[in-house]
């Protein structure tokens, strides 16, 4: 799932990147206002996290322009003001949630997966689909119960796709939101890794249809 | 003695210049009196003298003899009205009234002037004697006749006297008057000043910004000047509180980084080091976040608008942070309710509240805004949570402390709401809610 972190002190925003690694996303930096605005603009993002304080144009303004343009994906105000006055006004400019500087990373991670989840209309950190848990905190991933070893790349794909269940993913996106920026992965990757998890996950969970994409099909209602 | 009061001062010195006035004009006055009513008994002693003058005579030896004068008080003894007539070598006539006695005039050295004398007579009279020297006879030998006519001065003096106590008397009466009158006029004249003094308190208070109104030309120089001066201070606590807030906001970036360093501490297996690190961050934050939002807080201001719209667009805000499970969110205050707050504390304070309520709550987050029979005006927010005994009740109050680090948030907000009504001189207390949880209370007295 693919990240856009917006913070102009390149310590933090490397700290973000690589927390955000560990914890399953594809994080992307950008470190000014307009940059943000014109990524955030033309890019497909799970969601960002985006810093108030920034040159060219400040982080409210991005955001206001993005909610103008109907750019809605979900939004993690960070900064050093505190003030619920200024709290309001972030969420009044649309930001989905609010961290205060300086945060915990896994109080920022925690807080974006809720965001994401949210979006995906889940609830809980665990994502089900015909037998297959994926745990979001944990990292764990288990079929019928059996834990099954994936590597991060796996752990990516799958959490893409069962937070699109039931939407046909095309390999396209599934590239630009499990390969990180500076990864050019071959024109089967895609196939290849599928067909690895396949057997991995020892259950037809992932189907393919032919010629658009990937889908995780949602359970029957019970 | 130091006379501190300004009115006390100016009347006493009206007090000072109207006596010494008034003094003046009583010794004047009286002296005028006097001469005029001395002219006046001289003026009947002349009348008088004349008519001995024309009463003289001389036997055949040259003897001085008088005719009887007209007023009957030559004839009686010590009457207060005596004449007398002296020749050189001649014996001394005097009136009956005088009996044996005789006037004391110094001798008269020209004919035809007039002399004026003040003495005693051999009873002890105070008299007031007027003489005058007549040439009589021809020739190689001629002599001078002093002719005196007196009066007993206790008259007079008995007529200045009471001239004197009816005047002191008036002059007494003006003197009050006029003291009267001077207080008043200090009291209007510094009226203004207490004016100003008023204007100065409602600027304390917090109901102006600025001393408003139309002063005296000589007072509106110091208005000018005390405005300037609050401007001054405006200007001073608004650098303060931006340094302070722009050296906090400052130390919060290193301090994020510092966080990140202690996260690759941690990954590389150096736990304890990392947990230092983080105890003394998480300190550091709650120390600066404290202090933030001390210089946050506003003067106490009177005129505060109504606190249900603060609330209601707090709640708007507050309901869309991520939550797992929706809450109800039930706000009961009355249209017109207003609190001490400025709109941005008042923020501040239901922002931390609600907060608190929206991390422990079950289903229900309530929101009351009342005023008690005893006058009391109250503000809770109170939730179904868990809630937390008294002891935890006394902890957060005071330290800001998290309960449970499984609940994200800096923690710090009860001890800001605490704070924050300290400031306002409201009080805050922690309770159980009857819906179970927590009851956040902060009570003031309009």
């Amino acid at each position: 799932m693919r990240i856009l972190i917006v913070e102009d002190e390149a310590l933090i925003a490397e700290s973000i990147k690589s927390a955000l690694q560990d914890a399953g996303f594809v994080p992307e930096v950008v470190s000014d206002g307009d940059s943000a605005w014109f990524q955030g603009g033309t890019e497909p993002y799970s969601a960002a996290v985006l810093d108030i304080g920034l040159p060219r144009l400040d982080g409210l303004s991005v955001l206001r322009n993005w909610r103008r343009e109907k750019v809605n994906m979900p939004v993690i105000l960070l900064t050093a003001k505190g003030s619920w006055s200024e709290r309001v006004d972030g969420i009044d400019a649309g930001a989905d949630d609010y961290l205060v500087k300086p945060f915990h990373m896994e109080e920022l991670i925690a807080r974006l997966r809720a965001l994401v989840r949210r979006t995906g209309g889940d609830r809980t950190p665990q994502l089900e689909a015909k037998g297959l848990v994926l745990d979001t905190r944990q990292m764990r991933v288990s079929v019928d119960g059996a834990l099954v070893k994936v590597t991060p790349l796996e752990f990516r794909l799958l959490n893409y796709l069962l937070h699109n269940r039931g939407r046909v993913v095309s390999q396209e996106e599934l590239a630009t939101n499990i390969y990180y920026q500076d990864q050019e992965p071959d024109s089967n990757a895609i196939e290849v890794l599928v067909g690895r998890l396949r057997r991995k996950l020892k259950a037809k969970i992932i189907e393919t249809r032919r010629g658009f994409g990937y889908v995780i099909d949602v359970d029957p209602p019970a | 003695m130091r006379l501190h009061s300004l009115a006390a001062r100016l009347v006493l010195l009206a007090c000072l210049s109207i006596g010494a006035a008034l003094g003046t004009i009583s010794l004047v006055l009286s002296g005028q009196f006097s001469h005029y009513f001395e002219d006046r008994v001289y003026g009947e002693l002349g009348a008088q003298l004349d008519q001995l003058t024309a009463n003289l005579s001389f036997d055949e030896a040259g003897d001085l003899v008088i005719a009887p004068l007209l007023d009957p008080r030559f004839q009686a003894p010590f009457s207060g009205l005596y004449w007398q007539a002296r020749r050189d070598d001649h014996p001394q006539v005097v009136s009956r009234s005088l009996w044996t006695g005789s006037l004391d005039v110094p001798p008269a050295r020209d004919a035809g002037v007039l002399l004026r004398t003040a003495l005693v007579s051999a009873m002890g009279e105070p008299l007031l004697a007027l003489s005058r020297a007549v040439r009589v006879g021809n020739g190689a030998a001629p002599s001078l006749v002093q002719l005196t006519v007196a009066i007993d001065q206790t008259e007079v003096q008995r007529a200045a006297a009471g001239f004197q106590a009816t005047m002191l008397g008036w002059m007494g009466i003006i003197f009050v008057g006029l003291i009267l009158a001077s207080w008043v006029q200090v009291k209007l004249g510094l009226a203004p000043l207490e004016t100003l003094r008023k204007k100065v308190e409602q600027v304390r208070a917090g109901h102006d910004k600025r001393l408003e109104g139309d002063f005296p030309t000589e007072v509106m120089p110091l208005a000018n000047e005390v405005n300037e001066l609050l401007d001054l201070h405006e200007i001073t606590l608004t650098h303060a509180r931006e340094r302070a807030s722009n050296l906090a906001h400052g130390l919060k970036t290193p301090l994020t980084i510092i966080n990140t360093i202690a996260r690759d501490l941690h990954k590389s297996g150096q736990e304890q080091a990392a947990r230092e690190i983080d105890s003394q961050i998480a300190s550091m934050s709650h120390f600066i976040e404290r202090e933030l939002a001390r210089v946050r807080v506003r003067t106490p201001n009177a005129a505060t608008p109504p606190a249900r719209p603060v609330a209601e667009h707090m709640l708007d805000a507050i309901k869309r942070f991520p939550r797992v499970e929706p809450l109800e969110w039930q706000l009961d205050m009355p249209e017109d309710f207003t609190t001490p707050f400025d709109a941005h504390d008042l923020s501040e304070l239901l922002g931390n509240q609600l907060d608190n309520g929206r991390k422990w709550a079950k289903s229900i987050v309530r929101i009351t805004g009342k005023e008690l029979p005893d006058g009391t005006r109250i503000l809770t927010v109170e939730d179904d949570g868990k809630g937390v005994n008294k002891k935890q009740r006394a902890e957060l109050g005071r330290r800001g402390r998290r309960l449970d680090p499984a609940i994200l948030g800096s923690g710090l907000g009860l001890a800001i709401c605490s704070d924050l009504a300290a400031h306002y001189g409201a009080g805050f207390q922690l309770d159980r809610s009857e819906l179970g949880g927590l009851k956040i209370s902060v009570s003031w007295r309009p």
